[in-house]
């Protein structure tokens, strides 16, 4: 049985390797008790109009690490309060994520890289929602939207 | 003015404020209040190839008949729950909600409320319905389809659930761009299994055995956590090999028929064929072949036989003498570089020249008149001076003492007698296709076998020799009568030799030169006489494989001479000696022509109808007989059969 577990993302030169098959695994295990506390239905973080596979090719880098910075800093360290369950699922997440930034940062981050605008004004969107909601909402929030994000590397080529 | 407006205000507020008391508003928490059902419970979807249904389960302790639901659904980020219309006030406990829920790019919550008797129930809320996630992926259709040695597998591309029919179809590989199919095919006959990961619908797999089963089962992978379970197995037969085909039938049925066949019919047949076809053939040598001049078969022996003689000389104190006459010197001369074989080699040489080689003569020569004159020349005498150097010559180195082996010299007498000549005669003309040529005054020679035109020169000479011996032959005859004589010796031997019988005769006769030879006057006479002396026989036939030489001397040369000569066969290829008894020589030559006259006869009866018998005579030679054998075994370690 094949797994094509890691995905493969390619920014001009730099080519980075997520491995969908651990986060889909941890995230398949919380998912459901994630979304179930998210009380806000109406408010979407990561929305479709600002998906990931709709970005330019050359703000696609940017826009990435950026979302990956976003996780790292206020979504996966805000998850504290949670069972031990669920911190662990949280924690071998928040891990990968970590191994495919350091990854994005072995390349030349300037020239890889480059922020456009649509970038930068993509990820103020997703940030502006994030920071009108408390931040433990926020967090369960952009926790629960995490299979968005996968969704969207999948579909990145 | 301002009094009416504000008791007009007045009663306006009293109005609103009794209606407010007859009919209080609900406080905020009233519509739960009237809710008192429990809620439906375990909403969920239920997504096959994004046909979503919500299902939910009826709400405890509560008749499910009697409950009706209604469904709404919300999709994620947006504020505003949409009433499915279809799902509105129904008993079921599920709603189709795939139209709502088409754009697999939205995630959606579903909420359902029970209703009994007016009475209704809080929303149930369904977990965030993520279709592109959430789906579940049907196990696709494929078709088989084979040959000799592969299969074809083409696996029915899923479709996603369309809205109507004649909307157009949307792929799931369109969808999930990762999509790929997992091809697992079974053989059947070994029990092993084989996956294949295919991106395209159609596979197709190869180097199949043929007249095998292979099931095959499909399944859709997208991701480790997409992915559809395995389609329903289905097999199928390679084809049978046609050559495979042919093979069997002719190893497996065709050929073991024929082969049993055959087994079962060559040894029938040969069987059948040696019980009643088969001829009895003689052996080669045994087979009669035609002859003209006899009018019958006669044998003709296949194989070559070689017949080897061995010569004892035995030469006394005369040999002095005898080197002193001009005969012997002539002698000398022609035999001084010969010695044994070399004489045979020249006596070969002139066969081949004059003689047709395919008759075998038994010859005797007489001299009727001359019978008692000691003189005896034979053509094996010319190697005699090269043997007389020594006092007893061995030939092959077989020693011999004839002087031993001779008994007595009145049975050699004996053997000139006109007996012996008359049985000749006898049998000569008992053949008179051997010698037409011969003029019927003179005497007769006996020529049993065939006789070519080459012998009858032999026959003329003897004749003229004849004819010379009645006439009075003046003396000077006597030169011009010594070729024709080793001419006559020569054609003899020839007839020894007979070199289709494949005999090799080497005889050394000794003769007592010392009279005739020394006698000059009496040159003529002794030439027939000569003749008379010396009678050889050669038999070589198969059915008789004897060789008898024999050579006597006259009466007055035994008187003065002790020399003996004795002449043995000997067949290599027999191993088989035969040592004549010398003083059976008398009886033996007379029954030996009787013989061979009875061999004409049985030569129309048929073989082996003669039966040779060899006559017994004097006790005495039997005793020295013995010695002799017994020195023969020791020395050449030999196996002697005395034939009784």
């Amino acid at each position: 049985m094949p797994i094509s577990s890691l995905k493969r993302l390619h920014f001009g030169h730099c080519v980075v390797s997520v491995d969908m098959y651990e986060i889909r695994k941890g995230f398949g295990e919380i998912k459901e008790m994630t979304q179930a506390q998210d009380q806000y239905t109406s408010i979407r973080l990561l929305h479709r109009s600002y998906s990931l596979p709709d970005t330019k090719t050359e703000d696609r880098c940017c826009f990435f690490h950026y979302l990956l910075e976003f996780y790292l800093a206020n979504v996966f360290n805000q998850c504290q309060i949670y069972s031990n369950f669920h911190q662990r699922r949280v924690s071998r997440i928040a891990n990968n994520f970590l191994t495919v930034k350091k990854e994005l940062n072995l390349c030349d981050t300037v020239t890889t890289c480059p922020c456009g605008k649509e970038a930068i004004h993509r990820y103020e969107q997703i940030l502006s929602r994030f920071e009108r909601m408390d931040s433990h909402s926020a967090a369960l929030k952009a926790l629960g939207e995490l299979d968005i994000l996968l969704e969207w590397i999948d579909k990145t080529e | 003015m301002c009094v009416s407006k504000a008791r007009t205000w007045v009663s306006a507020l009293w109005l609103l404020l009794l209606l407010r008391l007859l009919f209080p508003p609900p406080p905020p928490g009233a519509s739960a209040s009237h809710c008192t059902l429990p809620s439906p419970m375990n909403v969920h979807f239920v997504s096959k190839n994004m046909k979503n249904v919500l299902h939910w389960l009826p709400p405890e302790g509560i008749a499910e008949e009697k409950v009706n639901y209604t469904v709404k659904y919300l999709i994620y980020g947006t504020n505003k729950w949409i009433k499915n219309s279809e799902c509105r006030n129904i008993s079921q406990t599920w709603c189709d909600l795939s139209h709502e829920t088409y754009d697999h790019k939205e995630l959606y919550h579903a909420r359902v409320k029970a209703f009994l008797n007016g009475n209704c129930s809080d929303w149930a809320e369904s977990a965030r319905f993520n279709p592109f996630t959430d789906t579940k992926i049907d196990p696709p259709a494929f078709s088989l389809s084979s040959t000799e040695t592969s299969i074809s597998v083409i696996v029915t591309p899923p479709k996603k659930w369309r809205r109507g029919p004649g909307e157009e179809p949307e792929y799931l590989h369109q969808i999930y761009p990762s999509l790929q199919y997992n091809v697992t095919v079974f053989n059947k006959k070994i029990k092993k299994r084989w996956t294949f990961c295919i991106k395209n619908n159609s596979l197709e797999v190869q180097q199949l055995e043929p007249n095998t089963g292979y099931c095959v089962t499909v399944q859709i992978y997208i991701t480790p956590l997409l992915l559809s379970g395995f389609s329903e197995e289905r097999c199928i037969d390679t084809l049978k090999d046609p050559t495979f085909k042919q093979t069997t039938i002719i190893f497996g049925y065709i050929l073991p028929v024929f082969l049993t066949v055959l087994i079962i019919l060559v040894p029938s047949c040969c069987i059948y064929r040696y019980i009643h076809k088969a001829k009895q053939t003689y052996p080669k040598n045994l087979v009669l072949k035609p002859s003209n001049q006899f009018g019958g078969d006669v044998f003709v022996p296949s194989e070559k036989i070689i017949v080897n003689f061995i010569t004892v000389t035995i030469v006394d104190e005369y040999k002095n003498e005898y080197k002193n006459s001009p005969e012997n010197t002539h002698f000398l001369d022609h035999a001084s570089n010969s010695d044994g074989n070399n004489v045979e080699e020249t006596f070969s040489k002139e066969l081949e020249e004059k003689h047709s080689p395919d008759s075998c003569l038994i010859e005797g020569s007489e001299n009727e008149q001359d019978g008692n004159r000691p003189s005896m020349t034979t053509l094996g005498s010319q190697c005699t001076p090269g043997q007389r150097h020594n006092d007893e010559v061995v030939v092959y180195e077989f020693d011999m003492r004839a002087e031993d082996g001779i008994p007595t010299e009145n049975t050699q007498e004996e053997f000139h007698t006109k007996e012996n000549i008359s049985a000749l005669e006898e049998l000569l003309h008992n053949s008179p296709k051997a010698l037409s040529l011969i003029p019927e005054k003179g005497p007769s020679y006996y020529l049993p076998y065939n006789v070519r035109a080459p012998n009858i020169f032999l026959v003329q000479n003897l004749s003229e020799l004849y004819l010379n011996e009645m006439d009075p032959i003046p003396d000077n005859l006597c030169d011009d009568l010594q070729p024709p004589l080793i001419n006559l010796m020569t054609e003899k031997l020839d007839q020894a030799f007979c070199p289709e019988c494949g005999m090799v005769t080497d005889i050394c006769l000794v003769h007592d030169q010392k009279e005739p030879f020394l006698d000059s006057v009496g040159c003529f006479p002794k030439e027939p006489q000569t003749f008379r002396n010396m009678m050889t026989r050669y038999t070589a036939s198969p059915y008789c494989p004897q060789f008898v030489t024999w050579a006597s001397k006259d009466q007055q040369a035994a008187k003065e001479v002790e020399e003996q000569s004795l002449i043995v066969a000997w067949g290599p290829q027999t191993g088989r000696l035969y040592l004549p008894s010398l003083s059976n020589f008398r009886n033996e030559i007379h029954e030996q022509i009787i013989e061979n006259k009875k061999y004409e006869d049985s030569l129309g009866k048929g073989l082996f109808s003669r039966l040779y018998e060899r006559p017994y005579s004097d006790e005495p030679l039997e005793e020295k007989k013995e010695v002799y054998l017994q020195q023969l075994k020791e020395q050449w370690g030999l196996h002697i059969q005395t034939q009784a």
